[in-house]
């Protein structure tokens, strides 16, 4: 569904992502991994068209997501670590941008705002950071994106916040749905993951399904996996 | 046209115009505002000069000619200045995010977005001379007899009319009909250099987008100057002075498409960050 082949990014004469390949199926959730640096927003935008590759190139559903296409953007959004919501209410941002996405879906966006604790309206602007990553989150699962890509989400949200992120995550969540976190919190999500990435920026150290059945210590995987690596 | 989806543009248009509604209200104010401040200063210095005259010929209240000529210069600074803004939604990296990641066309986007800034833009100005005329009517009705009361609209078609009668009346008339030419030509070329300087650069780009302008300018400046020293105007008639502002017209035009084209060239290319916008 998502295929990244052989992509080589850099800013100015620093190279990110070097030869770098990697492939999502449809459905699950994806932790994405890595060290500081490694490329992982890098990789995120790539993913979403934001950035463009020197070479390789970005598949989504066969397209190349750098050509932007409306057709291919309305399956795919990304919650950025860093955004700023506009200065209108949340209503008004919903009737306005709602038609872009088909699959929106009212209640799944009334269900997340209650998992979060927050009013069915309000003036966004307003807000504080945390409270408008909570308004973002309900907002973007309620799109029902086929790829929903988060950077850093629980970035910002206080302890109970993170737990009703994870609720709120497994609430709204659709069929057939693939999520991609990327994130250096591996707490908060581990018990979300159906899958891991562990990336450096050559390519995948690790592509594997969690095992549910048994609570997985990300942070152990991570760190040895990063051993095995030489890194 | 497999680009452009009149339905999506529709929606585009609406999705921006709500979460841009404070930064063009904004922008709209203070196109309005700076065009009244300047009426109100053009009205004191008239009445500040009938003052002194009081009792002679001079300081006519009503010849509004300068001012009229400041409002239409600021007007057009003011047009050129939204054109330099019509990818603001790209100033923010999270801006950016928003903007290249919303599901419509990058064609639909352009044509909303120099119609927001270029074809709103002209309509805030044209209010705002209204308005400014409005305001130096009230003023005017407080401070001078009633036999004194004009119009800056009017006085500006009056004296629209009086110089295209003069110049016909003395043979001038295509003079001026190839100077409106050029100078139509010129500020489309112009709005257009500042819709792609702004593609180049989000912030900042119309002090940048300036004194690019001014430097290509003095360069032009100079190639002429040594054109004209090495004799290639030395056989210059009337006649052909026409003809070469005919086309400098139509240059101005191609060069104008050819911004256009690019400048839609580049916000299809644009990126979440980059060298020129962090």
């Amino acid at each position: 569904m998502l295929e990244i082949r052989n992509i080589t990014f850099g800013y100015d004469k620093k190279v990110v992502l070097n030869d770098f390949s990697m492939k999502l199926e449809n459905g699950g959730v994806y932790g994405l991994l890595g060290k500081n640096g490694t490329g992982k927003s890098t990789l995120l935008y790539l993913i979403m068209g934001l950035l463009r590759p020197k070479s390789g190139e970005v598949l989504f559903n066969g397209q190349n997501t750098f050509g932007r296409n409306p057709d291919v953007l309305k399956h795919m959004f990304i919650v950025p670590e860093e955004y700023d919501l506009p200065n209108t209410t949340l209503s008004a941002y919903i009737k306005r941008i709602r038609p872009f996405y088909p699959n929106f879906d009212e209640q799944i966006l009334k269900d997340c705002l209650e998992v979060f604790e927050m009013p069915a309206d309000v003036n966004m602007k307003s807000l504080s950071m945390g409270q408008k990553k909570k308004i973002y989150i309900s907002l973007a699962l309620a799109i029902r994106a086929e790829l929903l890509v988060m950077d850093e989400p629980t970035n910002g949200l206080d302890i109970p916040a993170k737990s009703q992120f994870r609720k709120a995550i497994a609430r709204g969540m659709s069929e057939n749905q693939t999520i991609l976190i990327s994130t250096h919190q591996v707490r908060d999500v581990e018990l979300l993951l159906d899958h891991v990435t562990i990336i450096n920026q050559h390519g995948v150290l690790l592509n594997e399904p969690i095992n549910t059945e048994e609570p997985t210590d990300l942070e152990k995987l991570f760190l040895d996996t990063l051993a095995t690596a030489g890194e | 046209m497999k680009n452009f989806n009149m339905q999506r543009f529709m929606d585009y248009a609406r999705y921006d115009s709500t979460i841009n509604k404070t930064y063009y209200r904004n922008m709209s104010l203070m196109a309005v505002l700076t065009l009244m401040g300047l009426t109100l200063v053009g009205f004191i210095g008239r009445w500040g000069m009938y003052k002194m005259k009081m009792g002679s010929s001079m300081g006519d209240p009503t010849d509004a000619t300068i001012t009229i000529i400041v409002l239409v210069a600021a007007a057009s600074i003011l047009t050129t200045i939204f054109a330099g803004c019509t990818f603001h939604n790209l100033r923010t990296k999270q801006g950016r995010i928003f903007e290249l990641t919303l599901p419509a066309s990058t064609l639909e986007k352009y044509v909303w977005h120099l119609m927001a800034c270029i074809v709103g833009g002209h309509l805030v100005c044209c209010a705002g001379i209204v308005l400014s005329d409005v305001l130096n009517a009230i003023l005017g009705v407080i401070t001078y007899p009633l036999d004194q009361q004009f119009s800056l609209i009017a006085q500006w078609f009056h004296n629209t009319r009086m110089m295209s009668e003069l110049s016909a009346k003395t043979g001038l008339d295509s003079v001026l009909y190839s100077l409106g030419l050029v100078t139509l030509c010129y500020t489309f070329f112009s709005l257009s250099f500042y819709v792609l300087g702004n593609s180049f650069k989000y912030r900042y780009n119309v002090i940048l987008t300036y004194a690019v302008q001014q430097a290509l300018s003095f360069v032009l400046y100079i190639i002429l100057i040594i054109m004209g020293a090495m004799g290639w105007f030395k056989d210059f008639t009337p006649g052909n002075f026409l003809a070469s502002m005919d086309y400098s017209a139509l240059v101005c035009f191609l060069l104008g498409i050819l911004c256009f084209w690019y400048a839609y060239v580049r916000f299809g290319k644009a990126v979440v960050t980059s060298r020129m916008n962090k």
